[in-house]
């Protein structure tokens, strides 16, 4: 009911504004510009937070209980502040520290940092849910436990953590608009100089949205598809 | 096959699995079958025996290898020189028939693949399996599968075949199948040690049976079917074998 009002609501706003896309014509090319940066440091940050990813959920299942408290209080670290708060403190305090001041890379490594906890949890969810019996059956043809993961836990758990995953990367790609806190020229900071240069706030943030909508939409057709084939395999 | 157990003790939390498991056989047995009741300790001594468990106390010794010290590099060496099979669920359902069997040749045994293949395609033929290497396990009925799973075991020529219960899993069609295998197996001289409810098949393959009941042997011998001794055994047997 909410939903349909609000969605009602946000539909007369725009079918009543005189949409002038002249006034931001200059800025177009900022825009795309914008919207292939978005791209570019999902798709960095996707990679990193993948390698991250795994080596959280290596240290969470490990058998040294040091390894497994560190990888734990790191990604509960991570997903108990928001990713503006970490934003900020990794560029203001840690990056400006160490004097790193190239914000593409900060912002992909600040990106890739928060998604490799969520991820890292999507992994361990997907290892642990293979059944014992595999894992017993594995130790009875004689595989030593690295052969073990590589060749029956991992291969069976990518596929399940699969559409989680797809998932994880459509949040990204919405994520990496925080970016904008530390001047990383990705779309919601072009959309908001555009704004702030025209004051045509309605032809700069309509664009920015069908801009993410645009990457999120197939992704997350592309996740149903894949939930459905699990589904259908099992 | 040569077994030297002694006052064997393996515990889960407070509850003793085994409890002080003495036994010797020697190398005229080639078809060793374990029964009694359920949670009697067959399935955790086969465990025991075949590398995947360490037993508490005692000496176990299997063929030339010490059981009771060896490490998890022992263990595993141990493992691979024997096969095993579970009640159920012993293929990996991500891999097709034929890799199920070629993984672990190439893995752990070191064939180069083209070997491999055509040792899982012998074995495969052998188990009544030929033309269904490319089948994925989730296609096939639990009796294949179960014949897959000897089929992996098998391939590597293990010194021992260990099964534990591989047909209670299974209905009676598919039990039959998988018996079969099992006897032809038992006849062309291959070691096996089986833990088992399918009395009437124990009868025919075994050359020495052992009855475990609460974690204890309490009696063996070759002719323990014709003959039992014990009052438990005796209960049990007219029991399970009045239908």
């Amino acid at each position: 009911m909410i939903f349909a009002a609000s969605f009602c609501f946000l539909f007369f706003i725009l079918l009543d504004h005189d949409f002038e896309w002249g006034r931001i014509r200059a800025y177009r090319s900022n825009l795309i510009s914008g919207w292939l940066m978005t791209i570019l440091v999902s798709s960095c940050a996707l990679v990193l937070s993948i390698l991250l990813g795994a080596v959280l959920t290596a240290g969470q299942l490990s058998s040294l209980r040091g390894t497994r408290w560190l990888a734990r209080s790191w990604v509960e670290l991570i997903r108990g502040t928001p990713l503006l708060t970490q934003i900020l403190i990794g560029y203001y305090l840690v990056a400006n520290r160490l004097g790193i001041d190239d914000r593409f890379w900060i912002g992909v490594v600040l990106l890739a940092t928060f998604a490799a906890a969520y991820l890292s949890e999507i992994f361990r969810a997907g290892i642990e849910s293979i059944p014992k019996s595999q894992l017993e059956s594995a130790r009875a043809v004689g595989f030593t436990s690295g052969q073990m993961y590589r060749y029956i836990v991992v291969p069976q758990a990518m596929r399940r953590v699969l559409p989680a995953t797809a998932g994880q990367f459509a949040n990204l790609i919405k994520d990496s608009s925080l970016l904008f806190v530390i001047s990383v020229q990705e779309l919601t900071m072009q959309s908001r100089e555009t704004n702030a240069a025209t004051y045509a706030t309605f032809e700069s943030y309509i664009p920015m949205a069908l801009g993410y909508l645009v990457l999120t939409l197939p992704i997350s057709f592309w996740t149903r598809h894949l939930e459905e084939r699990f589904r259908y395999e099992t | 096959m040569r077994l030297e157990l002694q006052g064997l003790v393996k515990r889960y939390g407070a509850h003793p699995a085994v409890n002080g498991v003495d036994l010797s056989i020697g190398e005229k047995v080639r078809v060793l079958v374990l029964i009694g009741p359920s949670g009697g300790g067959k399935s955790t001594l086969l465990r025991i025996l075949g590398g995947l468990e360490r037993a508490e106390e005692g000496a176990v010794r299997v063929g030339d290898r010490e059981m009771s010290g060896a490490n998890e590099s022992e263990l595993q060496e141990h493992r691979r020189e024997n096969g095993y099979l579970f009640q159920a669920f012993n293929l990996f359902p991500h891999l097709s028939l034929l890799r199920n069997v070629t993984l672990p040749l190439e893995k752990v045994h070191g064939h180069e693949p083209k070997a491999a293949r055509e040792r899982g395609l012998e074995c495969l033929d052998r188990l009544g399996l030929g033309g269904m290497g490319g089948k994925m396990p989730a296609e096939l009925s639990g009796g294949q599968q179960q014949r897959g799973g000897i089929a992996r075991a098998l391939a590597a020529k293990p010194k021992l075949l260990l099964l534990d219960e591989p047909t209670s899993a299974l209905d009676p069609e598919m039990t039959a199948e998988v018996l079969a295998v099992i006897e032809e197996l038992s006849a062309s001289g291959q070691e096996i040690i089986m833990a088992t409810h399918e009395m009437g098949f124990a009868k025919a393959v075994a050359d020495h049976t052992l009855f475990l009941a609460e974690g204890k042997v309490v009696e063996e011998g070759a002719d323990l079917f014709e003959s039992p001794k014990e009052e438990t055994v005796r209960r049990f047997l007219a029991t399970v074998m009045r239908y």
